[in-house]
């Protein structure tokens, strides 16, 4: 049966069908197709999380060995135009917008290399007024002078601007859908560019076609159903993959924090149910990265360590200017990693593995 | 003495080691020092010049030759590139090119790099091509060139040992210059049969990387390579695949 396009409500019905024999049977099997992937992320997979957890030590030991790469968000930009009501980014939440100077990055790029950074990801919200896709280019530029390997987490760009940041030395893009289910996605983002579901949607492929070599899709965990969703964001990323196989995919999993203005998510995906998703993931794809953020804390994310996490932020702060500049602003989500990079540095090598801060370079 | 003569440096070891994967850096001098490794390979981009502490080239002793590896190029154009900063940045001659745009299974694009070991051999490099097993292109890799053919034994990183075993054997047959088994050796024993097939050397990364006890596997695979050179060399007997009487159609013949 061809997997064609699906509903979430249509995964969700195929997912909560599955029994233990489903899983038992996709478990045995080297390549995981639709089927085996739903009854993965099915409850019915629960009893057997230690069997996957096993089998994706096992592959993501041998594809990435015992290394976790670590980087560092730079947020360069807070304006935004959206009104999704997840984020302290909302356009509704009156407080002074900045947009950090390329000299003020360059001391926040200073600082972090002398910590032993060397790979951030800027991070903006979308108001193309203020930073457009040419002027994150150039910032992507100014990154380069300082560190070997940028990427960037912004507003959905044209194919031309993910050209022009490519040219300027970007090498990896995050844009994460927040969520597959139309309804769901109408009803939190209100009014903005960031409504317009396909052109967010359409983003891996533009970057790809753009010659990004490496894109990390995921789902806001807790806005829909979070099952449905991680299967939607895998169909997609494996189509991504199949098409350009020369990209290097992954997927990330934030999980909806608190933040300035308490929006409360519909969904819980406690720890259990994260890292069942987590597993899935990889089991779906066993070369796909998987990126871990602040947003979840130093405990967890060194418990997550042998479950086929390769990536981590460090040291991050989610306001503009947050590493060199007394002058924050909102931040978008709390952290709740608050660790220095020398610390997670320290306890990823306590754990068995060995913390990687330069893994790519744009020669 | 049985040694491997490649850019005009002598191996004794045949067994070639990889810095990728390792728990910790500091496993880098251990492992060369259990297998007696003479020869290992440094992904350009990983090397960080910047950081003293961090710097693979700092845990490889000067006796072991560097084989610096242009993983990452996706083009000709992009292994050539990186091969020529290596050897700006003071990291030798010889040279792996590693062509891939296949994320999946990490599959070498054979003409890209065939392209890049011509060029990287004019300009003096030692060129060592990890390709797919690709019997009719080994004369032309000869020509471009390359000091050995590096094919794989299976998709990096999925220790299956040696899936193409069947085209090595035809490349070691066909080819004038050695061939070198990269990439897919998951246990001694694959790496002693390659051996024993008549490889010249063999590559492992990952099965070191990612045992248990590293140390304890470098020194395994490092016996196994040797005990496949030797078996290769003692020229073992061809297997019979039938039982057979001593002569039962030509048994009637009597001299006349």
């Amino acid at each position: 049966m061809l997997v064609q396009e699906l509903t979430n409500n249509e995964i969700t019905s195929r997912i909560t069908s599955m029994t233990t024999h489903d899983v038992e049977r996709a478990l045995q099997k080297e390549i995981i197709d639709f089927f085996d992937l739903c009854a993965l992320v099915s409850p019915a997979a629960a009893p057997f999380l230690e069997l996957m957890g096993q089998r994706v030590h096992a592959e993501s030991t041998r594809l990435f060995g015992k290394t976790v790469l670590l980087y560092t968000p730079v947020y360069i930009s807070d304006a935004c135009e959206n009104g999704c009501v997840y984020c302290s980014f909302n356009s509704t939440h009156f407080y002074r917008r900045s947009v950090l100077s390329h000299e003020a990055m360059r001391e926040e790029l200073h600082l972090l290399h002398a910590q032993g950074i060397r790979q951030v990801l800027l991070v903006t919200g979308e108001a193309p007024s203020v930073m457009s896709g040419l002027m994150i280019a150039g910032y992507c530029g100014t990154v380069r002078e300082i560190m070997p390997s940028v990427g960037i987490e912004v507003q959905p760009l044209s194919q031309e601007e993910y050209r022009a940041c490519v040219e300027h030395g970007a090498d990896h893009l995050a844009c994460y859908q927040e969520t597959y289910d139309r309804q769901v996605y109408d009803d939190v983002h209100p009014y903005g560019r960031k409504r317009d579901f396909e052109w967010r949607y359409d983003v891996p492929e533009r970057a790809a076609h753009a010659g990004m070599r490496s894109i990390t899709l995921g789902v806001l965990l807790g806005l829909s159903e979070p099952r449905a969703d991680v299967v939607q964001c895998a169909l997609h990323a494996r189509s991504i993959a199949d098409r350009f196989p020369e990209v290097t995919v992954g997927f990330s999993l934030p999980r909806i924090r608190p933040f300035a203005g308490a929006f409360v998510p519909e969904y819980l995906v406690n720890d259990t149910l994260f890292v069942q998703l987590v597993l899935a993931y990889k089991l779906w794809m066993p070369h796909a990265v998987i990126s871990i953020s602040t947003r979840e804390t130093a405990s967890f994310r060194d418990a997550l360590l042998p479950l086929g996490v390769t990536k981590m932020s460090a040291g991050s702060h989610t306001e503009v200017g947050g590493y060199a500049h007394d002058q924050h602003g909102e931040a978008q989500f709390v952290i709740n990693d608050t660790r220095s990079i020398a610390d997670v540095a320290t306890s990823i090598a306590a754990n068995g593995y060995q913390p990687v801060f330069k893994d790519w370079h744009v020669f | 003495m049985d040694s491997l003569v490649l850019g005009g440096k002598r191996f004794s070891n045949r067994l070639f080691t990889g810095t990728g994967k390792f728990a910790s850096n500091s496993l880098i001098p251990a492992i060369l020092s259990a297998s007696g490794s003479e020869m290992i390979t440094v992904a350009l981009r990983r090397m960080d010049f910047t950081s003293p502490t961090e710097n693979i080239l700092a845990y490889i002793p000067d006796h072991v030759t560097l084989l610096p590896n242009t993983s990452g190029a996706r083009t000709a154009d992009e292994a050539v590139r990186i091969a020529r900063i290596a050897r700006e940045a003071g990291c030798g001659n010889f040279i792996k090119i590693e062509v891939i745009h296949d994320a999946k299974y990490l599959l070498p694009d054979n003409y890209e790099t065939l392209k890049a070991t011509e060029i990287l051999a004019n300009e003096g490099f030692i060129v060592l091509p990890y390709m797919s097993p690709d019997v009719m292109l080994v004369r032309s890799f000869e020509d471009a060139g390359a000091a050995a053919v590096m094919p794989l034994g299976s998709p990096i990183g999925s220790n299956k040992g040696l899936m193409t075993r069947e085209l090595i054997r035809m490349m070691i047959e066909y080819a004038r210059i050695p061939v070198i088994v990269d990439a897919g050796i998951g246990k001694p024993s694959q790496a002693a049969e390659a051996m024993e097939m008549g490889a010249a050397a063999v590559l492992v990364n990952t099965a070191i990387a990612g045992a248990n006890d590293p140390e304890l596997m470098a020194s395994a695979f490092a016996q196994a390579v040797d005990a496949g050179r030797k078996a290769f060399c003692a020229q073992c007997a061809v297997p019979q695949e039938f039982a057979h009487a001593s002569s039962p159609l030509t048994g009637f013949l009597r001299d006349e």
